[in-house]
């Protein structure tokens, strides 16, 4: 059986050019690392690309989400104790919200970028089988990547699929902000975003076999809609918008391509453990993935 | 089937030469899928099916002729794909979807090779275009969130995603400005001031050659020492011992806009030159820090 390559795509937040080869440690303690090499796709620099040119740029995001997406946040954990948890959620928020916001960054930029940087490992490692992981709004990127790829050529030909810790659901709660489906809509020319869902999850089915994995921890605030401790008297949603995917839209994808959708719980709702809950690391070492990740190789 | 036999015929006598073992194999199998389709659509009388149908024996025929010269973008994709939506939404039918997927999975075989180069190809000169139109000096920096929001939002701006045809390969030539900008007046050089300024600037772009892979950038002139141009409307002031109100009109050539200002004080018309991009500030002035 050839051999996978595994493109990693990580999500928001600073990340080395070299990210992967934390993945990379992971993917070879926890499975038979002579089945599959790891490379990545590193897409920071794209982003802060953008920030260096446009003036205040996050500062004004920043006060727009602290008025609608934030609000919560700013609310319970706007104290000392808390500011790196507030950091975290407003780094998560405003890269998902200028990914959202900016189309003329996204069309001219950012997706052609990645688009050239994915199709170039999987051309100079044409022997291989591709796998791609995304984590957080890396997997959103991928989502919107492999379907422009699909609706310019014709061509959704990868061996497999991993999202994990992604917020695909998302719902926009400001009409001028599309939501990730929107996109996915938008991409394929979808008549709605729930066409969009049922069209992009059966074209990833494959005879029968999952090609298609979204994997997330119910404990993760970014990824789903849970509600976090925060030391007041009932349990919190910091994030008051839909990160994750309704029961409907989880129907029509278990629908069109089986058990694409697992769940597993890991680390505490703490809202300490906001980072960890989330963490890659956490989605990689975690049993759904693991056991998905073993019947591929 | 008759149209099938007569692209197989065409393949085997006219165009073998230029296959290997390998595609013939992929063009049979790819054949006989679709004659496995013909059989469901006319069975079952599904129109969609057999306008699929009719899209993928498009393709076949493409394939076959275009082998020589493979480019996809000669081949309607966006037919296919509409087609393909259009289906996969109405089918449940597992034998029609079965077959659908085998389709396609031959289909992959047979053009993702040239697919991803004609694909790469369009989007490396798109990046291209977007450096020069966003990160090139004279626009480098600093843009404001409402522009970057404007250009996205106006058909006559925005990049248009899957336009991948040259020469612009989807990006336009015009775009938004709105930032400030800071001006010196001509005839009184010791006045400065500042203005918000809005406007529509044209961007001139080179020609984009395709050498093998890669993008061959061949600049004009006006690519070259024009570079974008543009009128716009401004409205700021001047620091004279107060801030006096000045709005007027620029031409903008390169990052310098020359403004024609009425300055509502005395009633006046005068001079002054801008700088659209700030780094040129620091060219001039090198011991001044932008901390912008």
């Amino acid at each position: 059986m050839a051999k996978k390559l595994i493109i990693c795509t990580h999500g928001v937040g600073d990340h080395p050019d070299n990210f992967h080869e934390a993945w990379a440690e992971v993917l070879n303690a926890n499975h038979d690392s002579d089945k599959f090499i790891v490379k990545g796709l590193f897409w920071d620099d794209l982003q802060d690309q953008l920030f260096d040119k446009y003036y205040n740029i996050k500062e004004e995001i920043r006060d727009v989400a602290e008025e609608t997406f934030l609000k919560t946040a700013y609310e319970y954990l706007d104290d000392p104790d808390y500011q790196s948890i507030l950091e975290f959620i407003k780094e998560n928020v405003f890269d998902a919200v200028s990914y959202l916001f900016f189309k003329e960054f996204r069309d001219a930029i950012l997706w052609p970028k990645c688009t050239i940087l994915l199709l170039e490992i999987i051309k100079k490692y044409k022997s291989y089988k591709p796998v791609l992981i995304g984590h957080s709004l890396g997997s959103i990127l991928l989502t919107h990547i492999t379907w422009f790829i699909r609706q310019t050529t014709g061509v959704l030909n990868f061996y497999d699929c991993f999202l994990i810790g992604s917020p695909i659901g998302f719902r926009s709660p400001l009409t001028a902000v599309p939501d990730f489906l929107d996109l996915l809509a938008n991409i394929g020319n979808h008549p709605s975003r729930m066409d969009a869902l049922t069209i992009w999850a059966q074209e990833w089915w494959h005879y029968k076999r999952n090609r298609l994995h979204i994997i997330i921890n119910e404990l993760d605030p970014i990824a789903w809609d849970v509600k976090m401790d925060v030391g007041s008297n009932k349990d919190i949603d910091i994030i008051p918008v839909r990160q994750g995917l309704s029961d409907k839209e989880i129907k029509r994808i278990e629908a069109a391509n089986a058990n694409t959708m697992q769940k597993f719980k890991s680390g505490s709702k703490k809202i300490e453990d906001i980072f960890n809950n989330h963490n890659v690391e956490n989605y990689l070492n975690s049993d759904p993935f693991k056991q998905a990740f073993d019947a591929i190789l | 089937m008759r149209h099938l036999n007569i692209v197989l015929i065409s393949v085997l006598f006219f165009f073998s030469v230029s296959f290997s073992q390998d595609d013939l194999s992929l063009i049979n199998a790819y054949s006989d899928s679709l004659n496995k389709f013909e059989q469901i659509a006319y069975d079952s009388n599904n129109i969609q099916l057999v306008e699929y149908l009719n899209e993928c024996e498009e393709f076949l025929e493409f394939f076959t002729k275009e082998k020589n010269d493979p480019r996809l973008i000669n081949y309607n994709v966006p037919s296919r794909i509409r087609l393909r939506n259009e289906l996969m939404s109405a089918v449940q039918d597992i034998p029609v979807r079965t077959i659908m997927l085998k389709e396609q999975e031959l289909y992959n075989s047979l053009v993702q090779d040239i697919a991803y180069k004609d694909l790469i190809y369009a989007l490396k000169a798109r990046s291209i275009l977007a450096d020069r139109k966003f990160f090139e000096k004279d626009d480098e920096s600093k843009g404001t969130i409402i522009e970057l929001w404007l250009n996205g939002a106006f058909k006559f701006t925005s990049t248009k995603l899957t336009d991948l045809q040259g020469p612009q390969y989807g990006i336009k030539n015009w775009e938004i400005s709105a930032r400030f900008e800071p001006i010196g007046f001509i005839v009184n050089k010791d006045w400065t001031g500042v203005l918000f300024s809005f406007g529509t600037i044209y961007n001139f772009f080179p020609i984009l050659q395709q050498k093998n892979d890669d993008v061959k950038v061949q600049d004009t002139f006006y690519s070259k020492y024009i570079k974008r141009s543009g009128i716009k409307l401004g409205v700021g002031g001047r620091f004279e011992d107060e801030f006096i109100v000045n709005a007027g009109a620029g031409l903008q050539v390169r990052a310098f806009t020359f403004w024609s200002l009425y300055s509502f004080e005395n009633k006046k018309v005068y001079y002054a030159v801008g700088i659209n991009d700030l780094s040129w500030v620091k060219f001039f002035i090198p011991y001044v820090n932008i901390g912008f």
